[in-house]
């Protein structure tokens, strides 16, 4: 698995983070939370994206986040570890 | 607002079967689970709700099936017609083909009562007050959970986790899962004061296929669009306006429990349909089976031109106009059966 994304890169040890990747124009940023090798670049491939969070309130006053809990499970089953921004979200809905 | 219009309505049909899957799956699950659970309790009064087999029955014969209405020309871009030279043979199927298809888009929009509303808190944590200033709300994205049982919380700002109410559901759902023709804020049409516009211009069907693409069946904006439709049409008498479409059978069912059937029986008659006018008191007595005229019809067994004056004479509420109504039917028919 580690080697899978044999397309270019490979490397020496890493490990996989569910972290979150930036994304958004000047002043309006969008979070995507994703499954990635730690070693990749913030923004760069991915192995799956998990779902997203707009830090950003709406016309009602929320932030609005969805997470794909089946595929999170998996991949924490398979040990995936967390950043801590992402720790902290995934914290609030219990 | 013509734009608007034919979209609605384009959209709407364009993506009923998916609509129909979607709608029917749960309500066969929700609707018949509940009518056998009060017949179950019940044994003796038990109404019939909509779903019930003869009920679907009755109100399919009256909405008609005038092919030409049901399969008007959308307004899409300008082709020249296309011409088709066909035998006989060629003919009848084709025609045989274009029944089944009208008879698919009559399917009707199921009826439910409303949704109560969700409030269930399923944590209180006293140590995040004042972390932060806004509401999170978490949609669980998993593709194959049907929407109904998709777990959507929100965190408040006091700590509270709740579950989110019906309008943040809906919202949500269609932020992460569009349906073609919902919009993620319902449009201003469907307000009170601009209804009222909607009906001088006599497009009640447009509206309400828009409300149907819009909202859920059992959602309180649901009801009360299609209900004030129906006071409408009741008003002003145009119920040709839904006949052959698939809101007929609707509209009569509300009328119907609402004992505001007289004028549509006069326009029945008037329009010389006996057949909808038996049809529609049959349904009546099958759903208030304690009124006298039901009682009558069941002992004496009258059929046709005798159940409507029995009913005329217990029930109804404009009494003379549907009198004049049937002696005008049945001087024309004498008349016509003289020459």
């Amino acid at each position: 698995l580690f080697a899978g994304s044999r397309l270019l890169k490979g490397y020496r040890g890493g490990h996989v983070v569910i972290r979150f990747a930036l994304g958004g124009c000047t002043n309006r940023p969008f979070f995507r939370i994703v499954a990635a090798h730690s070693r990749r670049a913030r923004d760069g491939k991915y192995l799956e994206q998990l779902g997203c969070l707009d830090p950003l309130p709406n016309a009602h006053g929320e932030r609005v986040a969805g997470l794909n809990l089946e595929r999170l499970r998996y991949w924490l089953g398979c040990g995936a570890q967390l950043s801590r921004p992402a720790e902290k979200l995934l914290g609030r809905p219990g | 607002m013509a734009a608007l219009g034919a979209w609605g309505s384009a959209a709407a049909s364009a993506r009923l079967s998916r609509a129909a899957q979607t709608l029917w799956g749960w309500r066969a699950r929700r609707g018949l689970g509940q009518d056998a659970g009060a017949a179950d309790a019940e044994r003796k009064a038990v109404k019939p709700s909509f779903g019930d087999e003869a009920v679907q029955n009755l109100l399919h014969k009256m909405t008609g099936l005038n092919l030409q209405k049901v399969f008007r020309p959308v307004k899409k871009e300008l082709k020249p017609p296309k011409y088709k030279l066909m035998t006989e043979a060629q003919l009848e199927e084709a025609t045989r083909k274009a029944i089944e298809e009208a008879k698919e888009k009559l399917i009707m929009p199921p009826v439910l009562k409303e949704r109560e509303p969700i409030d269930d808190v399923l944590a209180e944590d006293k140590f995040l007050e004042g972390t932060e200033t806004t509401k999170y709300v978490f949609t669980d994205l998993t593709y194959s959970i049907p929407h109904r049982e998709r777990f959507i919380v929100v965190r408040e700002p006091n700590g509270v986790l709740r579950k989110a109410t019906w309008e943040e559901r809906d919202r949500m759902i269609q932020i992460f899962f569009p349906k073609e023709g919902r919009r993620v804020i319902p449009p201003v049409v469907f307000k009170d004061e601009h209804l009222g516009t909607v009906f001088q211009q006599d497009r009640h069907e447009d509206i309400l296929n828009m409300c149907i693409a819009q909202f859920e069946p059992d959602s309180p904006d649901y009801i009360r669009v299609h209900h004030r439709t129906y006071d409408d049409i009741e008003k002003h008498a145009k119920y040709d306006l839904l006949r052959s479409t698939r809101h007929f059978g609707g509209m009569v069912w509300y009328l119907v429990n609402r004992k505001k059937t007289d004028g549509l029986l006069i326009d029945t008659i008037h329009r010389d349909l006996l057949d909808d006018a038996t049809s529609l008191i049959t349904l009546y007595h099958m759903l208030h089976p304690e009124c006298q005229s039901a009682k009558e019809a069941k002992e004496g067994k009258l059929q046709g031109v005798d159940l409507i004056k029995v009913f005329v004479k217990t029930e109804s509420q404009k009494e003379g106009y549907i009198q004049l109504a049937l002696q005008a039917y049945e001087e024309a028919r004498a008349a016509s059966t003289a020459s």
